[in-house]
């Protein structure tokens, strides 16, 4: 005798014992799943029970709640700017790759480069200075190098160029002690003044310019969208958003069959997907609240087989349109994993108890805890 | 004899064609499909979000049997592209101006009744998606619920008062690209009576009561204890 609440969680980066996957490789993919329901209890993917669920000849189960995934609907300006928040977090001061302009370099003057350091070393070179001595600034990340176009020495014609890096501001002073700039390359042999000294100037920074479209590889009718070194990750909220459909999240929903009838039918007879987890999301955040609850719960009663399935229709992957990687998959490009999940949350009623709440069902009555009780209560007072 | 909490989910999602793929009109569906590209909706344009050309369609219009009775909870929309929903139960349209007339503008706008609950205005703007403080939240159910009676159709029409467009792809100097599309939502949850349940639920309608689980319990107590059964 007795009345518990409980809840099952399901997760798809899940071994079958609830436990996280070992590899990205042993995830699962949207390709295997797309638009196909999958138990939550014995579908065989995520975590997983040994049988499918199904009340005793004593037992009696309430369905008092569902939650999955849920997804936001963006316009295309909201895609754009999640994609343009993204790239410019990645801005790059003077970037080598194809989303910004050219490395430009900086030549030598006296309001830039320190005017008293000068190499002392003959002909033409290029050298990758090390890691700076000093930075006024926040700006990491930088790659600096010395162009000596002169041949004469001590070089007096010397170019100097940034290559990644960011959070550099104009005003910023980086400098270099001349020994540390000696010992990075053989080439050069000696230098007079006690440091490089470099001023970033407007001219060395670009203002990122936001895009309207954004590059995808791949065919037309099965395009690709990867984050890379040129290209962020499109995450907004709990997962990432799919350019192509403008969703953000799976656009899971969560049907419930008790014995071989679907709970959640649609207006024309049809048996849809079932409740969509913006409805009734996992987990609730600030952003998307549950709008859905059953006003009754919903009843398995004893002897009855009953299940949760999972229906998927948006790529929601860090990348988007690549069959060959996981929901598990996480990458050098900020590629996070993406996780589905849903839950659901159930009273057991077990042996007396499973027999009041069938007696309730019979009056009419909602089955919850404290009608039972009250129905307990009403026995002991002889008035039933 | 039944009552059941139930919804019905609709965007602007639609079949990729090759050539919608330049246009952005991508034709509606039977059910849902995977990856749904958003299609083109000009402003005014009204979709049925139950049966209609535009994204997942049902087989047929919505109407209740002769056994059925339906009560409308929420009607929610996206915030995007001025998206509001007016419900349609024969040929009456939900709400109406104060002056007693109808258009566009008159029906539940998704600013009042977001979906999700919690969306962003910055979602429909572009600026700074993402940023936290910026969630609108849904007013509370209808005071009032919107009944089906049995025998009655019903439509819920999405309306959007600025034009929504779908995605295309094209090829530029920088390679493929994707210019986004607007997708837009509506979700309706309603709760489905039938059989006695909807003889019960329209019983409360004669009375007064507004419709709900727990009254349609209670008028079911009421009637086992005038038979001698339950007191309560």
């Amino acid at each position: 005798m007795s009345m518990r609440r409980q809840l099952y969680e399901w997760q798809i980066n899940r071994q079958t014992n609830g436990y996280p996957l070992a590899s990205a490789a042993d995830g699962t993919t949207f390709e295997q799943i797309a638009g196909l329901p999958i138990s939550i209890f014995t579908g065989g993917i995520g975590n997983n029970i040994t049988m499918p669920a199904a009340t005793t000849a004593t037992q009696f189960v309430a369905i008092d709640n569902m939650r999955c995934s849920p997804s936001w609907f963006l316009s295309g300006a909201g895609v754009m700017a999640v994609y343009n928040t993204g790239a410019a977090a990645k801005f790059i001061t003077n970037g080598n790759n194809t989303e910004f302009p050219i490395p430009t370099t900086d030549a030598t003057s006296s309001t830039n480069l320190g005017g008293s350091f000068t190499i002392n070393t003959s002909g033409s070179f290029t050298t990758t200075l090390p890691v700076p001595t000093t930075n006024s600034g926040t700006g990491t990340g930088g790659v600096f190098t010395l162009n000596a176009l002169g041949a004469a020495s001590p070089n007096t014609t010397t170019e100097f160029s940034i290559r990644t890096g960011s959070g550099y501001a104009v005003g910023d002073i980086i400098t270099w002690n001349a020994a540390t700039i000696i010992a990075a390359d053989g080439s050069i042999t000696g230098a007079t003044g006690p440091q490089l000294s470099f001023t970033v100037q407007a001219s060395d920074l670009r203002t990122y310019t936001n895009r309207s479209d954004i590059i995808y590889t791949g065919t037309l009718s099965s395009p690709i969208y990867s984050p890379s070194t040129e290209y962020p990750e499109l995450t907004f909220q709990t997962t990432h958003v799919n350019p192509f459909t403008s969703i953000a999240g799976p656009m899971m929903f969560m049907q419930l069959l008790i014995n071989t009838t679907s709970y959640f039918n649609e207006t024309d007879g049809t048996v849809g997907p079932g409740l969509p987890g913006t409805a009734s999301p996992c987990p609730e955040m600030a952003s998307c609240r549950s709008t859905f609850e059953f006003e009754s719960p919903v009843y398995i009663l004893p002897g009855q087989q009953w299940d949760v399935q999972v229906t998927v229709y948006n790529d929601s992957r860090a990348s988007i349109g690549d069959s060959t990687k996981t929901y598990n998959f996480t990458g050098s490009y900020n590629d996070t994993t993406e996780d589905l999940c849903c839950l659901v949350q159930y009273t057991l009623y077990d042996g007396p108890d499973a027999l009041i709440a069938s007696k309730l069902v019979e009056m009419g009555v909602a089955v919850r805890p404290e009608n039972v009780d009250w129905y307990k209560r009403q026995l002991l007072e002889g008035t039933i | 004899m039944s009552a059941r909490s139930v919804s019905r989910l609709w965007l602007n999602g639609g079949q990729f064609t090759t050539a919608a793929a330049t246009t952005g009109d991508y034709p509606g569906t039977l059910g849902y499909i995977t990856n749904p590209r958003p299609t083109n909706i000009t402003a005014g344009q009204s979709t049925d979000t139950f049966s209609d050309s535009v994204g997942p369609s049902l087989t047929k219009p919505t109407a209740t049997t002769a056994t059925q009775l339906i009560v409308i909870e929420k009607p929610l929309c996206s915030l995007n592209q001025g998206g509001r929903v007016k419900p349609i139960v024969n040929t009456t349209a939900y709400n109406l101006n104060p002056d007693g007339t109808s258009n566009d503008n008159s029906a539940f706008p998704g600013i009042a009744y977001p979906f999700p609950d919690g969306a962003e205005v910055n979602d429909a703007t572009g600026i700074a998606a993402g940023n936290a403080g910026q969630y609108v939240y849904s007013m509370a159910k209808l005071n009032q619920p919107i009944y089906i009676l049995p025998g009655q159709t019903f439509e819920n029409k999405f309306i959007p008062l600025s034009g929504v467009t779908g995605v295309t792809q094209v090829v530029t100097v920088d390679g493929n690209v994707v210019i986004p599309g607007d997708s837009v939502t509506s979700f309706t949850t309603f709760s489905v009576y039938d059989g006695p349940d909807a003889l019960i639920a329209s019983k409360l309608i004669e009375m007064g009561y507004p419709i709900s689980m727990s009254n349609v319990d209670w008028y079911k107590r009421q009637l086992l204890s005038e038979a001698g059964g339950a007191s309560q």
